[in-house]
C-alpha cells in the first residue's frame, strides 16, 4: 500500500472507532448500566491525536470528530466544536509542560480533557448560548471523567495497533519523534 | 490286646466326647432358651459384635461420606448449574412478565384513543449529560417528523427535533431547550413550560396575578394539535411570587421519569383528543368568561 492510502486507513481505522465507541456510550451503556454517567468515548481518541501526532493532524481530527459525533447529541454544532478545539488545546498545553510516553500518558490526558470538558460546557454556555446550564451536573461530570481515564488505558492498545497495522510510526519520548 | 483294660484317661476322653453332649442334649428342652452358663459367652461375644459393628459401621459410614461427598459435590455442582439456568430462566420470565404488562397497558391506552399513535424504543440516550435527550428506533421511513409530540400513558415525554431515515432524537421536556405550551388544570393559567434540569422544568410566562398552589397539576394546552389537550405533564412543587416581579417562578417536576422509559408513543396525529374532564372545561370556559366580563 502507498503511503497515501496508510494514511487514509489511519483517519478511517480511528474515525470507525470513535463512531463504534461514541455508539457504545449512547446506546450499549444505557442498556447494561441504565443512566449511570457513561465515559466520554470520543475524548481519547482526541487525547491521543492531541499529544501522539502533529499539531495540524491533531487539529484535523478534532474536526472529523466533532462532525461524527454530533449527531448523538442536541448541542449546538459550534459549541461542541469549540469545546472540543478547547479541550485539544488544554492537552496541547498540558504536552508543553509535561510528557512521558506510555498508556498511562493517555490516561492522564483522557482524565484531564474529561474533567476540563463539563467546566468549559458550562462557562460557555452561559457566554454563549440564551438557556445555559442553569444545574450542572457535578457529579455525573465527575464520573463520566473518571470512567473516561479508566477506558483510555485499554484503548492505547487498540489505538497504538491501529497505529502499527496502517505503518504509523508509534509514539516515542517527547521530542525524539515526529509528533512534536 | 485286652480292649477291656480299665484306663481311666481313655474314659474321660470318652466321656467328654460323647457321653456329655448326648447329657446337654438331653437336658435341653427348650432350645430357644440358652443354658446359664452360655450367657457370659452370648454378653460377651455381643458386646465384642456390637464394637466390631460400631467400627464397621464407622468405617463403611466414613466412606460413604466420602462416597457420598464426591458425589454430593457432583450433584452440589449440577443443582449450582441447574439453579443458575433456572434464575436467568425466572429472570427472562419475569422481564417478559414485565414488558408483557407494560404492552399490554400500552396496547390499551392505543386502542382506547382517538389518536394516531406509533410505538417507538428507547435505543440510546444524549452523548453530553447537560443535555436531555433520547434516541428512539423509529424515523421518518415511520412517518416521524419533526415537532411530533412524544408521549407515555403517564404524561408527556417531549417531541421529535431530529428525525433520521430509521431513528429520532426526543427533546426531553426536562432539556432546558424543550418548551411545550401548558395550562394549570385547576385554573386555566396558561403558561410554557421549558427545562431546568433533569428532574424538573419550570411553567414560565405566567402572570403575577395568575391562580397557580403547589400540587396543582400541569397539563398540555392542546395548542396547534401537536399534544393532546389537557394530557399530564406534571404537578407543581414549588411557587415563588416576587413582589417586583411580573411573573412568578413555578417548578414542576414531570409526572414521567424519563430516564426509566424503555417505550413511547410518537403522536402521529392527536386528532383533537381531550383528556379534560368535561366539569373542569366547562369550569375553565366559566372562569374566563367571568374574566372577560370583569
Amino acid at each position: 500500500m502507498t503511503s497515501r492510502y496508510l494514511i487514509l486507513s489511519n483517519y478511517f481505522g480511528f474515525l470507525v472507532l470513535t463512531i463504534a465507541l461514541t455508539s457504545l456510550q449512547c446506546s450499549l451503556w444505557l442498556q447494561f448500566f441504565g443512566y449511570i454517567p457513561s465515559p466520554y468515548m470520543w475524548i481519547p481518541t482526541l487525547a491521543y491525536w492531541s499529544i501522539f501526532r502533529r499539531v495540524h493532524e491533531g487539529l484535523f481530527m478534532c474536526y472529523i470528530l466533532v462532525i461524527s459525533t454530533i449527531a448523538l447529541s442536541s448541542i449546538p454544532l459550534s459549541l461542541f466544536l469549540f469545546l472540543n478545539l478547547l479541550c485539544f488545546a488544554l492537552a496541547l498545553l498540558i504536552k508543553q509542560r509535561i510528557y512521558w510516553n506510555g498508556p498511562t500518558y493517555l490516561m492522564l490526558i483522557s482524565g484531564v480533557i474529561s474533567l476540563a470538558f463539563p467546566i468549559f460546557h458550562f462557562l460557555l454556555s452561559w457566554m454563549l448560548e440564551s438557556k445555559p446550564i442553569s444545574d450542572p451536573e457535578i457529579l455525573d461530570g465527575m464520573l463520566s471523567g473518571l470512567f473516561t481515564a479508566l477506558v483510555s488505558l485499554p484503548l492505547y492498545y487498540v489505538f497504538s495497533k491501529i497505529d502499527t497495522l496502517t505503518h504509523k510510526e508509534l509514539p516515542t519520548e517527547a521530542g525524539t519523534s515526529n509528533y512534536e | 490286646m485286652n480292649y477291656f483294660t480299665f484306663d481311666l484317661k481313655k474314659l474321660l476322653i470318652i466321656l467328654s466326647l460323647v457321653f456329655i453332649p448326648l447329657v446337654v442334649i438331653n437336658m435341653e428342652h427348650n432350645p430357644a432358651q440358652r443354658p446359664w452358663f452360655v450367657k457370659p459367652f452370648i454378653f460377651v461375644s455381643g458386646f465384642i459384635e456390637n464394637i466390631y459393628s460400631g467400627f464397621s459401621s464407622g468405617v463403611r459410614g466414613t466412606t460413604a461420606l466420602y462416597l457420598n461427598l464426591v458425589d454430593i459435590k457432583k450433584n452440589n455442582r449440577q443443582l449450582q448449574i441447574e439453579n443458575s439456568e433456572l434464575s436467568a430462566q425466572l429472570g427472562t420470565l419475569t422481564e417478559l412478565k414485565l414488558e408483557n404488562q407494560r404492552l399490554n397497558q400500552l396496547l390499551n391506552f392505543k386502542e382506547n384513543t382517538k389518536m394516531n399513535l406509533l410505538t417507538a424504543k428507547v435505543i440510546g440516550k444524549d452523548l453530553l449529560i447537560d443535555h436531555n435527550t433520547l434516541t428512539i428506533n423509529r424515523g421518518t421511513s415511520h412517518g416521524v417528523k419533526e415537532f411530533m409530540a412524544v408521549i407515555t400513558i403517564g404524561g408527556v415525554v417531549g417531541y421529535i427535533v431530529q428525525p433520521q431515515a430509521y431513528t429520532s432524537q426526543i427533546l426531553l421536556l426536562t432539556d432546558r431547550y424543550a418548551s411545550i405550551d401548558a395550562i394549570v388544570q385547576r385554573s386555566r393559567a396558561r403558561g410554557i413550560i421549558e427545562g431546568l434540569n433533569k428532574d424538573a422544568c419550570r411553567l414560565n410566562y405566567l402572570q403575577q396575578d395568575d391562580d397557580v398552589k403547589e400540587g396543582d397539576r400541569i397539563v398540555t394546552s392542546g395548542l396547534n394539535n401537536i399534544f393532546p389537550k389537557g394530557f399530564t405533564i406534571g404537578n407543581v412543587t414549588k411557587v415563588e411570587k416576587s413582589r417586583y416581579d411580573i411573573s412568578q417562578e413555578v417548578t414542576v417536576t414531570p409526572s414521567v421519569n424519563p430516564f426509566t422509559l424503555e417505550e413511547v408513543f410518537v403522536v402521529l396525529n392527536s386528532n383533537k383528543e381531550n383528556f379534560l374532564p368535561e366539569e373542569l372545561e366547562n369550569n375553565g370556559q366559566k372562569e374566563k368568561a367571568e374574566n372577560k366580563d370583569l
